[in-house]
């Protein structure tokens, strides 16, 4: 009996020593060692550009220099409005790197855009030196879209435009004005009259005291660099008979004003008296009222625009009269902010004409066109266009004024040789409501190509996880100016148009800062791995 | 777990032995029942016929037929199934916020001979076909922000990964009491033994926002496959133990 139960216990043991033993030769592996998590990150649908530009030289401003242009978001869907990365904006804020800002929509479902439910904000842009603007947003559908914003440098104005500095102009005591001063723009068509006895306070009920500054600056109504740069563009939301509507802007000219003290407040609240403002009016105005050019004794409405909010709200009608150089217009400021003479056009149709892409090129699927669009009725600049041209595309323009004839203008000859070029280069378009199809021709250029490349990035803090990026980046001549951009999806970009054998300066923009680096492109293709992303983004962005 | 192994082991040993030791016990009745049960139990000569087995193994529960033949070999046919879903994830992720199943499919149809060179004991080879599978699900429990982007499980999507072996494994072990009783209606048995798997290999699927995890990897070292790198790290588990016991039924034959 013991031997019987021995033998069979021995060989048990035996067994399960060899089943021991087989698995402890095996030293325990966690399966996932040196595995890899990768992730396609291209949550953002909607990137919104903004190039700022100098008014007068046409460059980009802060290129090359530490100048950065403050952008602020109002309206009320300014919460859709997040940095490229997913961050949100720093109090609705953002600067700008090289004269770039990049900026996105959320992609939550409150916040996409469509026709029936645009996103509309205001990007009030600010920098010292240079004149308040704004430039109202509105997105319909999601994609990638370009904005320019012009800006005007008080030192070196654009054509057009005529700024007056007049330092201790007068003086107040507790805000009330003790000497009347009159102040004159150098060209002489506009001017300002602080009277004796006029108070001056700030927005918050602060009065002026001591010696005022007054600066006044004038644009015209007709000077392409003038239009362009017009604090609040000339297709704005405006505020008038407790409606707010989007329209055209006929104008008959701009005024901004500004008084501080020497402590740097801003005169904002006018009591006691007002503010008589004169200005000069061309004979060359158009008066889409009468539709005939503009004559003494046309009434034209008054719109003050407030530059921390980009809103415009209607105040009055002035008369047109004969002036010492033809027409002025003068009116009586109740408060500080900045003045445009307008006749204003609401927007009469949510979709209107569609262009019909042909991209004839053997390198890209897709290129941008620029053209500036005019008012048929005297040649005016009314708006920049611009837009992703992808063959057999078609771009419908929204927000537009019926019964207003146009013309596109697609001449872009500081870029040509760089940017497509655009066929027929003028377009007419006699109603821009009207639900007609105009085809455009789009060709590049045969001397360029397309270079490949691949990215991907980690986080120092999870090296197992490989972050494929989705971006946008610029991209020019290291001889030229005209920027281009680029498309990046989930680590891959295809881009086009590019000259072997040039040196390109890349650049991309995100969370403020601005990643730039020349390269010789001698190749079709490019591989960026394991690119190290901040610690600040990959702790705010992706929690790593 | 391998003191565990032991002590079912033990358990098992001590319960076989009381088994097969009922026919050697002396009874009070005499020697000579007792010599005459304990010899013919303790007869290398097998009893044919037929039975069936129910078992419970380390591939799951199931049901088998035996043929015992005069010569003390029994032929086992048969087959184990066993699905089993469990939510693992905090011993996978140590939190709830990230999800990880793991789905186990045990399955075999076997053949199997044992050759009963004891009576109380039997050394068994054989084959399975094993479609044993295990499927590990990982995949985001909620909502999670990347900034102020809302990215749900869906656009996040998920990984899975399917372990699988190869189909044929051949079978050795060692067992304790016989696949039918030689006397009595029911028997009950005990084996251990190891079936050859192979390296295991891995399907590694994945979509939404972490597609490209199951695809090939471009690093500054190379190009890799998460898939390779996981066969890689297992690929010496080629063993898989089979402990089973199983409780027979003789149906027919002599009894």
């Amino acid at each position: 009996m013991k031997t019987i139960i021995k033998i069979p216990l021995l060989i048990t043991i035996v067994l399960l020593g060899i089943l021991t033993l087989m698995s402890s030769c095996n030293k325990v592996t966690n399966p996932l060692d040196g595995t890899k998590l990768v992730v396609n990150y291209d949550l953002i649908n909607t990137k919104l550009n903004f190039k700022f530009y100098d008014a007068a030289t046409g460059l980009l401003i802060g290129s090359g220099t530490e100048l950065k242009v403050k952008a602020h978001i109002e309206g009320e869907d300014k919460d859709a409005v997040i940095d490229i990365t997913g961050a949100a904006l720093d109090d609705y804020g953002a600067e700008s790197n090289n004269g770039f800002i990049t900026l996105a929509l959320n992609p939550n479902g409150n916040y996409k855009p469509s026709k029936e439910n645009p996103v509309t904000f205001t990007l009030v842009a600010t920098l010292n030196g240079y004149l308040t603007t704004s430039k109202i947003v509105s997105v319909t559908d999601e994609g990638n879209y370009e904005y320019r914003i012009d800006m005007v440098n008080l030192s070196n104005p654009p054509q057009g435009v005529s700024v007056k500095f007049q330092n201790n102009a007068t003086t107040v005591n507790s805000g009330v004005v003790g000497q009347t001063v009159t102040v004159t723009t150098d060209d002489g068509n506009a001017s300002v009259t602080l009277k004796e006895g006029t108070v001056l306070k700030d927005k918050d009920g602060n009065p002026l005291s001591g010696n005022v500054n007054v600066m006044i600056t004038f644009f015209d109504n007709h000077t392409d660099e003038s239009l362009q740069a017009f604090p609040g563009g000339l297709t704005p939301m405006v505020n008038q008979n407790g409606n707010t509507e989007r329209g055209v802007f006929y104008s008959a000219g701009f005024v901004a004003l500004e008084i501080t003290d020497n402590s740097g407040k801003k005169a904002a609240i006018v009591e006691q008296n007002t503010i008589p403002l004169n200005m000069n009016v061309s004979d060359n105005t158009y008066n889409p009222e009468t539709q005939m050019n503009a004559a003494a004794g046309d009434e034209v409405p008054v719109y003050s625009y407030d530059p921390e909010t980009g809103e415009w709200n209607y105040e009055q009608s002035a008369t047109i009269g004969a002036g010492s150089r033809g027409l002025s217009v003068s009116t009586e400021l109740t408060h500080l902010s900045f003045w445009n003479f307008d006749w204003f056009t609401p927007f009469t149709c949510d979709e209107g004409v569609t262009l019909h892409v042909n991209l004839n090129d053997n390198v890209c699927n897709c290129m941008f066109v620029q053209g500036i669009m005019r008012k048929a009725v005297d040649n005016t600049f009314l708006r920049w266009v611009g837009f992703f041209a992808c063959d057999g595309d078609d771009v419908t323009f929204t927000y537009l004024p019926g019964g207003m004839p146009v013309y596109i203008d697609w001449v872009n000859p500081s870029c040509q040789s760089f940017f497509p070029e655009v066929f027929p280069p003028e377009l007419d378009i006699p109603d821009l409501c009207e639900p007609v199809t105009y085809n455009i021709n789009v060709s590049g250029h045969d001397n360029l190509s397309t270079v490949i490349v691949d990215f991907s990035a980690y986080c120092a803090s999870s090296p197992d996880v490989i972050i494929k990026p989705s971006f946008g980046a610029w991209y020019r001549p290291v001889n030229s100016w005209c920027w281009q951009y680029a498309v990046m999806i989930n680590g891959h970009s295809e881009i086009c148009g590019v000259e072997v054998g040039q040196e390109y300066v890349v650049a991309v923009y995100f969370n403020g800062e601005w990643y730039q680096e020349t390269v010789l492109v001698d190749q079709s293709q490019y591989i960026y791995l394991d690119i190290q992303i901040p610690a600040d983004i990959c702790d705010e962005v992706f929690g790593l | 777990m391998k003191t565990t192994i032991f002590f079912i082991i033990g358990v098992l040993l001590l319960l076989t032995s009381q088994v097969f030791s009922q026919g050697e016990t002396s009874s009070a009745k005499g020697d000579e029942l007792s010599k005459g049960i304990s010899k013919e139990e303790t007869s290398a000569k097998n009893n044919p016929g037929w039975g069936v087995a129910i078992k419970a193994s380390t591939f799951g529960p199931g049901i088998e037929i035996v043929k015992a033949f005069k010569i003390p070999v029994n032929i086992r046919f048969g087959g184990t199934w066993l699905n089993y879903s469990m939510d693992i994830s905090q011993y996978a992720s140590g939190s709830e916020d990230v999800k990880t199943i793991n789905n186990l499919h045990l399955g075999t149809v076997s053949l199997m001979a044992d050759w009963q060179f004891i009576d109380f004991m039997h050394l068994t080879g054989g084959v399975l076909y094993n479609f044993t599978e295990e499927i590990i699900d990982v995949y985001s429990n909620d909502v999670v922000y990347v900034g102020e982007v809302e990215v749900t499980p869906e656009t996040m999507g998920y990984t899975s990964a399917k372990i699988y072996t190869s189909k044929i494994n051949p079978y050795l072990g060692i067992g304790f009491g016989r696949s039918i009783s030689k006397q009595k209606l029911v028997g009950f048995g005990v084996d251990f033994g190891v079936a050859y798997i192979g390296s295991p290999k891995v399907d590694l699927m994945a979509n939404g926002m972490l597609e490209p995890t199951a695809d090939a990897i471009t690093t500054s070292g190379g190009t890799v496959y998460n898939k390779e790198i996981i066969e890689n790290n297992i690929e010496n588990y080629k063993f898989y133990p089979v402990i089973s016991v199983q409780l027979s039924f003789r149906l027919a034959g002599n009894k």
